[in-house]
């Protein structure tokens, strides 16, 4: 595929047991180019896994291993540990689902975001204040000198996840990866969240790597889906076709979603034997 | 018939007074399933808590008409079973502390009511999937068989195939013990699934209450309850 930025191919992270290595994500190949890519599956799927070992986060002792992993003709692989941490700050980014966890809980909110204007842009301390408070107000929170001085106990979830935004912003990744970045939230702050990451990536040119359990939410939101189970990716779709889909996986998962006006009495439960 | 008049719950005093729920009232018929939806903050879980002691209720009454205690199952069956018990233990040990006598009889019928295989009887919650874990919190809120369960956002820690399975067993238990249930949850169309009747809470008010098939219609009238509605699509 010509631009793509990431590609993956037969990536795979195994874990030691005492059966022996246990591949928790199994020669997941994939490209993603200026897009929208969601990734799909229950718990345990591999589908954060497979995000972490682009990022080169997999914890020990895992080991990842693959014919390629590149971004943008860097090899990931083979990259030293300080050079690939350089890029992840500032080409490859992460959102977390939980924002409480994400945030420093004894650095002002305020203070964080400038501490990324400052190491990504070059900016002296002055410059990056006035920039963070600059970015508070494009990710919709009204009083921005205010939330400046908050600190993480002291913020909604919604408000959280502006500011990991917002230090998304500052960094100008990229590449996103937003790990379940809406399920903490409430349905009506969840749509204000989206369009703000929306906005994001389209000024920016950001590429987003969409990680949800939600399957309805992704068809909406991406571009195009990669449906994985127990570690592999079993299916590859257009978002607008996922309801279409016949794979029996993916088939059985929307068919046990239940509905508003459903009229079933009884939803269908997955047959993992015929997967 | 449960009824449920001007509950009003609060924390703190004076100017840190917080009002959680704010004269909530509403009726549920015996054997049917009532939904209780709304964000984050909105007092459902606390009013569910009420009704079953945890939280103090300040002023109103709530009547229950049942001799037997309610039972709760909450979110997270990880939190909420003890670590270092077996599933035997967590289901004998509501028996022994109300002196409940036949036990052995008593264990491996809820055990099979709620779909667990008899093999899983002394195993730990970590050696559980999240599906079994929720199937033995269920049983342990039914073995001391209450007319009344109240449940909070039971499935929303599950994966959709998981929440499927337990959706259908509570569908199930309803009918077979002839329980009547009070669910809270944030998603509208698992408590459109489950409930008769809905009512829709906001800042610790009722602010609607709606019949399922109103609520599958989404015929609303309350301007917060129709927000719901189209955040959903």
């Amino acid at each position: 595929m010509t631009g793509s930025i990431i590609k993956a191919q037969d990536l795979t992270v195994t874990f030691p047991s005492p059966q022996g290595p246990q591949s928790v994500v199994d020669k997941v190949s994939f490209q993603l180019g200026p897009e929208k890519l969601g990734i799909v599956g229950e718990s345990g799927s591999g589908k954060s896994m497979t995000a972490r070992a682009v990022l080169g986060l997999v914890p020990t002792p895992g080991r990842v291993t693959a014919t390629t992993l590149s971004y943008r003709d860097n090899n990931l692989l083979t990259m030293p540990a300080t050079q690939l941490r350089k890029l992840r700050g500032a080409k490859l980014s992460m959102i977390l689902q939980d924002p409480k966890f994400s945030l420093n809980p004894v650095m002002r909110v305020g203070d964080q975001i400038a501490e990324s204007v400052r190491l990504h842009q070059d900016a002296d301390r002055r410059t990056s204040r006035e920039k963070a408070l600059e970015i508070l107000a494009r990710v919709q929170i009204a009083n921005p000198d205010r939330v400046y001085g908050l600190y993480a106990h002291e913020i909604s979830g919604g408000m959280g996840q502006r500011i990991m935004i917002a230090m998304m912003i500052a960094a100008k990744p990229d590449v996103l990866i937003a790990d379940e970045p809406t399920s903490a939230l409430d349905v009506t702050i969840r749509g204000q969240i989206l369009q703000l990451l929306d906005d994001l990536i389209g000024e920016q040119g950001t590429s987003l790597i969409f990680i949800s359990h939600d399957l309805n939410l992704v068809a909406k939101y991406c571009d195009r889906i990669l449906v994985m189970y127990r570690g592999s990716v079993v299916e590859t779709l257009d978002a607008q076709n996922l309801h279409a889909s016949q794979h029996p996986y993916t088939k059985g998962l929307l068919d046990s979603l239940p509905r508003l006006d459903d009229t079933r009495t009884r939803l269908p439960v997955l047959d993992r034997s015929v997967l | 018939m449960i009824r449920v008049d001007d509950l009003t719950v609060s924390f703190g005093r004076g100017d840190a007074r917080f009002v959680a729920v704010n004269q909530a009232s509403f009726d549920v018929a015996a054997n049917s399933a009532f939904g209780l939806v709304g964000e984050s903050g909105s007092g459902k879980s606390t009013l569910l808590r009420a009704l079953c002691g945890l939280v103090p209720v300040e002023s109103g009454t709530f009547d229950l008409e049942s001799d037997k205690k309610p039972q709760m199952v909450f979110q997270d069956p990880f939190g909420s079973l003890h670590p270092r018990q077996t599933v035997d233990q967590a289901l004998r040990e509501p028996l022994l502390i109300h002196g409940v006598s036949d036990q052995e009889p008593r264990i491996h019928q809820i055990m099979e009511n709620v779909g667990l295989s008899p093999t899983l009887r002394f195993r730990y919650p970590h050696q559980l999937s999240g599906g079994q874990r929720q199937r033995v919190a269920i049983a342990r809120a039914l073995v001391l068989e209450p007319d009344i369960l109240l449940l909070d956002e039971p499935t929303s820690a599950l994966d959709v195939s998981v929440q499927a399975e337990i959706l259908n067993l509570f569908k199930d238990l309803k009918e077979q013990r002839n329980l009547t249930y009070i669910m809270v949850s944030h998603d509208l169309a698992v408590v459109s699934f489950l409930c008769d009747a809905i009512a829709v809470m906001k800042d610790g008010r009722i602010v609607e209450q709606l019949s399922r098939d109103r609520f599958a219609a989404q015929d609303a009238i309350d301007p917060y309850t129709n927000s719901l509605f189209q955040a959903y699509q």
